[in-house]
């Protein structure tokens, strides 16, 4: 509990006091004075930024006035306080900034301005302005491209003109290293410096550089820098080259890509006649034009030295720079057979893609297979499994890597390992988990290239075979079921059909139904026959007569009569005697039924072969 | 033993066994005509095939081996032990993409459906599903099936159809034009001697026979290339069919 109570009253502390440090710092931050302005070109008719900036302080004690100035109206806009930490560095500044308005053309110059805060006196610089005519001039904030935006003019204008844009856009190429050696890092630096120009799509650097291999740029970064009182944006990249080659080279001129943002004097035209700017013009960038603009560099002179031959390893593979190696095996502890891992890590300031990593070679103690290397950045790693062939294995070996030091000039040698290994033997019948190593450790001959790499055993039963013509749709039994499906599935669409047209299509119904009719009357009518009831018998050949013809033609029975069915039979040409047979039977019926005649047995025989005579010419030429 | 005379049935399994026993004490050239004398006497089967195919594997003839395998996979398609053998012997002929392996995932796809099963499966299922539809669309009329019933099976109908002519189609394609080069080759582009060197293809290379003249094959390459090559350093993996070649 007490210790806890002092391990927090420790903290606080260390708190207090890190605070203390920063506003100490603060207090101790040196105080400057500084003039800057957005451009050293103004044309009449516009106006220049300037700044005073007063850093190491948070306010300022007696206001800045600033001087009168030959050539120029001023106006003061306001101050700026600014307060800003970053990793841990605390600073702060106080800054007026004023328009200035030419009042005429030529080259003046704002005087050095002396500052007393806090019984110190310190002194800005003095900066030079041209003022030029507006008729050729770039105007501020609309980042005209100057000399080449201006194509009337004379001469002397055109050229300021010319050194105004290239004052306020240029690149510019540098090194920390003038002599390095063949493949010793060189680093590059590129800035891009803008000067309150609107410019867009900034392309990666091209360097001309045909000895020096380039590493890719790094991410740009950006920030403000002030150059003789001028205030530019920056954007800086970086990368590394190493030479391939000794002897005197140049690197560059390094060549950057970039659009400038241009106002559309069409646009304005259009626009400004009426209503003045367009307002959603500028939002859309509706009124400016892209200018590719490419700069260009100065050249670096770079001498190249070659590597010393004097005391050369044979192990070096070309390494040059500070590189730092490490290595580690796991597990320490196995089985012969079992795999071990070794992973290198090599970490440098040279070039890595030379730098080879060394590995474990196969000799009697390890089998080993091909490392696996990485690269990322400027570390490069590898991974290589080795296999103990045997118990008598203590250690995996050491390795080495050689190097050249181009800051101590000479070859450097780093050394790890070895590390200790405890390999167990292979238990009685256990299996080495590596295909091909006996239980007395080593390969089995020749056969090491043939690992997993080999056909399957033949198989030893013959299973189901075939004559060479078989097909199994040529088979009896494919073909009867084949022939099954097919005829049940049309005779069950036939059937189906059928049924449906019986319950949907009446008069083929009836039709259908008349010759049951017809058999069933004749077989009653048979047996009245045979019982010589002559009443009966007539009725039920009237009746059969009656039923059979009204299904036949679809006609209720009262509307069957002998015109009717002649009709109906002389469409279908019935023959006359069928006709004269069917007279003859209903007027027999109706001598019967309401005249009370009597007829012999032979004469119903007759009229029996008559019904049934009738209707079998009826049922077979009116289907 | 569908299709054998019982009085046959012994001589095959006699002869597997012979060379079997040849095989196993690597006398790979004698378990070699051993199995050719199987399919001599007229009857073939996917363990025969694949057996010879092994065997020749031995022997080092990479183009017999891939024939022989081919010709298993009519028999024995989904049998593992073929397949990777199979694919182990493709990975080693030269030139793989001529060894009819597509690239695009749908062609492997139906190169790899088209195997699945063997000529005489396709037979009953599609024996099978005419069945199934038939019982299907009768029950559909005489149960009086909606509307939206019936034309759900129509569509499942149509579609079972389509996945079975495709898969059949699959399967014709891949075994009734296929030949495979029993040796290295100039393929040329006129059938004549001294012609003009089009493309080579190597033993093991699989090629799609289009047509015969005299001692020569026109022989359609995987990227659709054609030529000319001998007649003899190929042979059809659907030997005993009686179509395509028109001499």
């Amino acid at each position: 509990m007490k210790k806890n109570v002092f391990s927090r009253l420790n903290r606080v502390l260390m708190a207090v006091f890190l605070v203390f440090c920063c506003v100490s710092f603060a207090w101790a931050e040196e105080i400057a004075f500084r003039v800057d302005v957005d451009r050293t070109t103004v044309e009449l008719g516009s106006y220049a930024r300037l700044t005073l900036t007063v850093t190491g302080v948070e306010g300022l004690p007696q206001p800045i006035e600033l001087p009168e100035v030959d050539g120029f109206e001023s106006r003061l806009i306001g101050p700026q306080t600014k307060v800003s930490i970053v990793n841990g560095q605390y600073s702060s500044s106080y800054a007026l900034v004023y328009y200035l308005y030419p009042t005429k053309t030529g080259q003046f110059e704002i005087p050095a301005m002396a500052l007393k805060i806090k019984d110190q006196t310190v002194q800005s610089n003095p900066i030079t302005l041209q003022v030029v005519s507006s008729s050729v001039a770039p105007s501020a904030g609309e980042g005209t491209a100057g000399g080449a935006a201006a194509s009337s003019g004379d001469s002397a204008q055109q050229k300021t003109l010319q050194q105004s844009l290239s004052e306020r856009l240029f690149v510019i190429m540098g090194t920390t290293k003038t002599e390095v050696y063949v493949n010793e890092r060189l680093p590059v630096t590129v800035k891009l410096f803008v000067n309150n120009l609107d410019i867009r799509n900034v392309s990666y650097p091209q360097i001309d550089a045909s000895e020096f291999v380039l590493e890719d740029f790094e991410q740009p970064l950006q920030y403000e820098q002030v150059i003789n009182g001028i205030r530019y944006q920056v954007v800086e990249f970086k990368t590394f080259g190493y030479a391939m080659q000794s002897g005197n080279f140049e690197l560059g001129p390094v060549r950057e890509s970039c659009q400038l943002a241009m106002k559309d004097p069409n646009q304005q035209k259009r626009s400004g006649a009426f209503f003045g700017d367009d307002l959603f013009g500028d939002l859309f960038d509706r009124n400016y034009v892209m200018r590719p603009v490419t700069l260009e560099s100065e050249f670096l002179n770079i001498k190249v030295k070659p590597l010393p031959d004097d005391g050369k390893p044979v192990s070096f593979s070309g390494a040059v720079g500070k590189f730092a190696l490490e290595m580690t095996v796991s597990p320490v502890q196995v089985k012969v057979g079992d795999p071990v891992t070794v992973r290198m890590t090599l970490a440098g300031n040279g070039n890595m893609r030379t730098a080879d990593l060394p590995a474990l070679k196969e000799n009697s103690e390890f089998k080993v297979y091909e490392p696996q290397i990485a690269l990322h950045g400027n570390v490069k790693t590898s991974e290589q499994v080795v296999i103990p062939r045997h118990d008598k294995v203590e250690q995996v070996p050491s390795v080495s890597f050689w190097s050249f030091n181009p800051e101590k000039e000479s070859y450097e040698q780093e050394t790890v390992g070895p590390f200790a290994l405890e390999v167990k033997p292979l238990e009685k019948g256990e299996q080495s988990q590596i295909v091909g190593l006996n239980r007395a450790g080593g390969f089995s001959g020749g056969e090491q290239d043939k690992l997993g790499k080999d056909i399957g055993f033949i198989k030893d039963r013959l299973g189901p075979f075939y004559r060479f013509s078989y097909r199994s749709w040529r088979s009896f039994s494919f073909l009867s079921i084949l022939i099954f499906v097919v005829v049940g599935w049309v005779s069950g669409c036939l059937w189906h059909q059928f049924h449906a047209k019986l319950k949907t299509d009446e008069r083929f119904a009836r039709r259908l139904r008349a010759p049951h009719y017809a058999r069933h009357g004749l077989l009653t009518a048979k047996q009245f026959l045979q019982q010589k009831d002559t009443k009966q018998f007539y009725d039920t050949v009237y009746k059969t007569i009656q039923q059979y013809f009204s299904h036949k033609l679809h006609m209720s029975p009262g509307d069957i009569s002998a015109a009717s069915i002649q009709d109906y039979l002389q469409g279908a040409r019935i023959d006359a005697e069928v006709m004269n047979a069917l007279k003859r039977l209903l007027s027999d019926c109706d001598a019967i039924r309401y005249a009370s005649a009597h007829f012999d047995n032979n004469r119903m025989i007759q009229a029996f072969q008559d019904l049934q005579y009738t209707i079998d010419q009826v049922e077979r030429k009116c289907r | 033993m569908r299709g054998i005379p019982a009085f046959a049935v012994d001589g095959p399994e006699a002869l597997f066994a012979e060379a079997n026993r040849a095989y196993q004490e690597q006398r790979y050239q004698e378990a070699i005509e051993a199995y050719e004398n199987i399919l001599k006497s007229g009857f073939e089967s996917g363990a025969v095939y694949y057996n010879l195919g092994n065997a020749y594997f031995k022997r080092r003839e990479l183009g017999k081996t891939l024939l022989n395998y081919e010709r298993a996979l009519e028999f024995i398609p989904r049998d593992a032990d073929l397949r990777a053998n199979y694919d182990f012997a493709r990975s080693m002929a030269r030139d793989v993409n001529g060894n009819g392996r597509e690239d695009f995932f749908l062609a492997r796809f139906a190169e790899q459906a088209g195997l699945l099963f063997t000529r005489n499966e396709y037979a009953w299922a599609g024996l099978f599903f005419l069945g199934v539809l038939a019982a299907l669309h009768l029950m559909s009329i005489f149960l009086e099936w909606s509307k939206r019933s019936r034309q759900i099976l129509a569509g499942v109908g149509v579609f079972i159809l389509m996945c079975y002519g495709y898969l059949g189609g699959m399967h014709y394609q891949f075994f009734i034009h296929r030949a495979i080069l029993l040796g290295d080759a100039s393929a040329l582009f006129e059938p004549r001697e001294g012609a003009t060197t089009h493309f080579q293809v190597y033993e093991g290379n699989a090629v799609q026979l289009l047509k015969r003249q005299d001692q020569w094959s026109k022989v359609t390459r995987f990227d659709g290339k054609e030529g000319w090559v001998p007649f003899d350093c190929l042979e059809r993996v659907h030997f005993n069919r009686k179509i395509i070649i028109k001499k």
